[in-house]
């Protein structure tokens, strides 16, 4: 196993802990702390971010990967976070491209949207899938928008760095590319 | 052969991509205990809620401390370490009295009744606004199971839902897919406790000829066979009568804040108690126990 793969092997596990640092972070620690507002929704934050920068096929399948992962923490079933999941994450693909932002600010502007996104999408399926559909909550809803609005913005920096410095994308890029056009010719 | 000319790999990741959620609906047709694939996960995920959990105690403790430091910053050096030190006795004193009293009153309950109750910690609350549970710290490894009502001295907050080996989730009276059965208290007419939002629930099927009004209490209704008879609910805080609905909607509030509940009571067997019964006949009762 050369240098790079286990470079790649080890972010994979990286964000995968990070990920349930975060879920534990929300469900035990927040709560507890600071009740008058309602926690971030770190994990949303994390699969934003995974959607925008790390650009691949393998991205979907390893947000499904995390959707499972957030069931160990909630009683949210599994056919709703991979619906949502895929709603969101096409959707962040499909706007991507589209706007004219780099950087950070690009990143709040599409945390909103994905966090608007993920809110809409969750109420549709859950009066598409669910058994009993979930109610309006517009407060509530919009709360949980607004402080996962508030809190991406430093959690960019972090998740930047920790993505930087584990396995740059760039490099990754250039890995599979060279990868593929092993496999073409 | 590729007639279409298009690429064929990534046309079979998109179907798979596309076909994932769509397995997981099919999944969900068919209950699946926790399985051997899903424990590993579920293990981390107890360990990292219960090592927050710690944390938050921690940061608690230290956050008191630091405050009572800030207060006695004006006093004279003296009365200041004094005082510090006085002060953070008695918010250590005061702690331990509330937690003291509160131990209490659990161990009196928990001694008083017929039930067969298991004591837990409340470790954790949901990731979405969609749900309404909680995580408490005891698991199958302590004997709980799926279904058994999680009530407090005050009353009843919901049933075991999901459990695993060291922590289970609890659905609370007031998630959507929670439905106990009910009893307005003066009438004994029976309902059913449907959730409705975060902080209310509805009760249904209660005939529009019943003579409710709001401030009413409501106890569980024990058919159920999850929480024990007449153990309260909530209380009734407005009445919708349509005239084309031969039943009542009521709109109730529970008596337990879930979102305050730090303790509460996992009831592993009810042993036909029955607290409707209790409040009529104290006396006798309460002899027959001992």
């Amino acid at each position: 196993m050369n240098n790079k793969r286990l470079r790649f092997y080890f972010k994979i596990l990286f964000f995968t802990l990070l990920f349930f640092v975060a879920c534990g972070f929300e469900t035990s620690f927040w709560p507890n702390i600071i009740t008058f507002m309602p926690s971030p929704q770190i994990w949303l934050i994390i699969m934003i971010f995974l959607t925008l920068r790390w650009s691949s096929f393998f991205t979907i399948f390893y947000i499904y990967f995390l959707g499972f992962c957030l069931t160990r923490f909630t009683e949210v079933p599994l056919k709703m976070i991979w619906s949502t999941t895929l709603v969101m994450y096409s959707s962040l693909l499909f706007i991507k491209n589209r706007i004219q932002l780099t950087g950070a600010f690009s990143f709040i502007v599409l945390t909103l949207f994905g966090s608007i996104v993920f809110e809409m999408s969750y109420y549709y399926f859950s009066d598409l899938l669910e058994a009993i559909p979930t109610s309006l909550m517009l407060i509530d809803r919009l709360m949980q928008i607004l402080v996962n609005f508030v809190f991406c913005y430093p959690l960019y920096f972090t998740l930047e760095k920790l993505d930087t410095l584990l396995f740059d994308e760039n490099e990754w890029k250039h890995s599979t590319k060279g990868h593929h056009e092993a496999h073409h010719e | 052969m590729n007639f279409l000319n298009f690429n064929l790999k990534k046309a079979f990741i998109l179907l798979i991509i596309i076909a994932m959620p769509l397995i997981s609906i099919n999944m969900e047709q068919k209950i699946v205990h926790d399985s051997w694939f899903n424990q590993p996960f579920t293990l981390l995920a107890q360990a990292v809620q219960n090592l927050f959990f710690d944390l938050s105690q921690g940061v608690r403790t230290t956050t008191a401390n630091y405050i009572n430091i800030i207060n006695v910053k004006a006093k004279n050096k003296e009365m200041q370490k004094e005082n510090d030190e006085l002060k953070t006795r008695l918010t250590v004193f005061t702690e331990n009295q509330n937690e003291l009293e509160r131990l209490r009153t659990l161990l009196d309950f928990q001694k008083n009744t017929k039930m067969e109750l298991i004591p837990a910690q409340v470790i954790g609350r949901n990731l979405v606004t969609d749900h309404n549970s909680i995580t408490i710290n005891k698991g199958t490894s302590h004997g709980l199971k799926s279904g058994q009502a999680v009530l407090t001295v005050s009353g009843a907050v919901g049933y075991i839902f999901k459990p695993g080996p060291k922590s289970s989730h609890v659905m609370l009276i007031t998630d959507r897919y929670s439905v106990v059965d009910a009893l307005i208290q003066k009438t004994r007419a029976h309902g059913l406790i449907e959730g409705k939002t975060k902080e209310s629930c509805v009760l249904q099927y209660v005939e529009r000829t019943e003579d409710v009004k709001d401030g009413d209490l409501i106890v569980t209704g024990g058919l159920d066979n999850i929480f024990p008879k007449g153990f309260p609910l909530g209380v009734i805080t407005n009445i919708e009568r349509k005239t084309k609905s031969a039943s009542l909607q009521i709109e109730v509030k529970p008596v337990v804040d879930a979102n305050k509940v730090e303790e509460v009571f996992v009831v592993k067997s009810t042993a036909s108690e029955n607290f409707l019964y209790e409040n009529e006949k104290p006396s006798n009762d309460k002899t027959s126990k001992k």
